[in-house]
């Protein structure tokens, strides 16, 4: 386990960097601006003002988002001597990468644009991988992956059982990671974002009228909610697993969320709401001084940023109005 | 001259004093240094703010060789004339350092933690330098009353 003393320069570091996080008052901006040009103006007061001044059109705002977050994880990286807590948040990349690289093999067709630079594995490697080849550069879990998914598509040719399976490959290799960092704050996140993904699934699932075999393969391991729970209240009416669930930790996320969603048929609620609830948790980092808690924070702090930034982006693009954006604004970390 | 017991349990007692709360400063002023370094990284201009704050656990080392000194000067090796001390004696000098010795190693570090938490003030409001510093200050008080402890045992023990 690492001890706190070795996040000391990175916590120092980060202190400094939260200051240049977006509060609110600047998002109430963006949501106010009158056009896109206005919103750029305000976007280039901030952090973004480098990635943004490099944009040729707007709609391109994606790649500023992501050159965002790439110049973040490498300040982050360049702090630390230990790499695993950036691994725990860069590992869903790679393996998106992972889906990309598959389903074009599948499909026989060429996704570049799809995959994300985020990853730490190089695209080329993935792609060699994917074509195959045998000296492909690709750590030895990832490559395992690789093959149950195409062997599962094999046997079934469903695409989607890909996502299943590399989504559990995912989580399997979160758990292991969180395992050897050994730091229970990481655990606590971990198994609750995995106890409302799954809650979610549960939901989504019944909604889809699907069958029980499915359900089995959609949960994700690791979750402090066991999996009979869940099969228990699959077959039973939503309400009731609300209710199960009034006692947990989760009684607000799922009362409200689940609520909306029944009476919308739009899980957005929900997704927002356990967005706020896992922010929630890496805000512990926020008020320790150092320590892995300050880094894991901060990491998590910029990834929803870019979410809300991708969420105010595409309204204003598309002209949505602002209270509908608002609804769908999730909470910020400073 | 012959080297007795006492004259050795003095001298471990002056070391202690010396090296243990040098230790916890080394590994404070350490600590705080990182931190700032941090801070620094990202907002040069914080430099002084950040370099008080540093300095603050630095103290106990200071207070620890000051015991040291203490004991040597009455001890008599500071002037080349060391006093042949009996063992009861050598104990009792010895005991005497105890107070600054650990709690100078333990003050120190905990200090440190305090000012780590005033860099982060400094990072974020630099205009509250003043509350990260009286923060950390608090932790001073110990020290300050383990070497005042230390101290008077030192000129109370008869030795001659």
């Amino acid at each position: 386990m690492p001890r706190d003393e070795e996040f000391l320069y990175a916590s120092g570091r980060i202190k400094t960097l939260e200051n240049r996080l977006l509060g609110r008052s600047v998002i109430e901006r963006v949501i106010e601006a009158e056009n896109i040009e206005s919103m750029l103006r305000v976007l280039s007061e901030t952090d973004y003002a480098p990635e943004f001044e490099e944009l040729e059109s707007v709609y391109d705002f994606e790649k500023a988002l992501e050159n965002s977050m790439i110049r973040t994880l490498n300040t982050v990286r360049e702090s630390l001597k230990d790499h695993r807590i950036v691994r725990f948040f860069t590992l869903k990349y790679d393996f998106h990468n992972l889906k990309v690289v598959l389903k074009s093999r599948i499909l026989g067709i060429d996704v570049q644009e799809n995959f994300s630079k985020l990853g730490e594995v190089p695209v080329e490697e993935l792609i060699k991988l994917g074509k195959g080849e045998g000296d492909a550069e690709v750590p030895e879990s990832m490559k395992t992956a690789f093959d149950g998914a195409m062997r599962l598509y094999e046997e079934t040719r469903d695409p989607q059982q890909i996502d299943l399976f590399l989504d559990r490959a995912l989580f399997e290799e979160l758990i292991g990671l969180t395992k050897k960092i050994g730091q229970e704050f990481l655990k606590d996140y971990l198994a609750a974002s995995v106890d409302l993904i799954n809650i979610k699934t549960v939901v989504r699932l019944k909604y889809m009228e699907s069958d029980f075999r499915t359900l089995e393969k959609s949960l994700l391991p690791g979750g402090t909610i066991e999996p009979a729970f869940f099969e228990k209240y699959f077959q039973e009416p939503v309400n009731s697993l609300i209710e199960a669930l009034s006692s947990s930790r989760y009684s607000r996320v799922v009362k409200e969320g689940l609520e909306n969603w029944i009476s919308t048929g739009s899980p957005a609620a929900y997704e927002k709401l356990s967005d706020d609830f896992l922010l929630g948790i890496l805000k512990k980092g926020l008020y320790k001084p150092f320590g892995l808690e300050t880094v894991a924070g901060y990491i998590g702090a910029k990834e929803n940023e870019i979410k809300i930034l991708r969420v105010l982006m595409v309204g204003k693009i598309n002209g949505i109005s602002e209270d509908m954006i608002r609804e769908r604004l999730r909470d910020v970390y400073v | 001259m012959e080297i007795t017991l006492g004259q050795v349990l003095a001298l471990l007692g002056a070391a202690m004093a010396v090296f243990l709360p040098g230790i916890g400063s080394a590994k404070g002023v350490g600590m705080v240094g990182e931190a700032a370094a941090g801070v620094v990284t990202e907002d040069p201009g914080k430099f002084s703010q950040t370099l008080i704050l540093q300095a603050l656990p630095g103290t106990q080392g200071i207070y620890g060789l000051l015991t040291g000194f203490v004991v040597m000067q009455r001890i008599g090796l500071l002037g080349g004339n060391l006093l042949p001390l009996t063992t009861h004696q050598g104990l009792l000098v010895f005991a005497a350092c105890l107070p600054i010795a650990i709690v100078g190693l333990l003050s120190a570090i905990a200090q440190a933690r305090a000012a780590v938490a005033g860099v982060g003030i400094v990072a974020k409001r630099p205009e509250e330098l003043a509350k990260g510093i009286t923060y950390s200050a608090m932790v001073e008080t110990y020290a300050v009353l383990a070497l005042l402890a230390s101290i008077l045992m030192l000129f109370g023990i008869r030795l001659a």
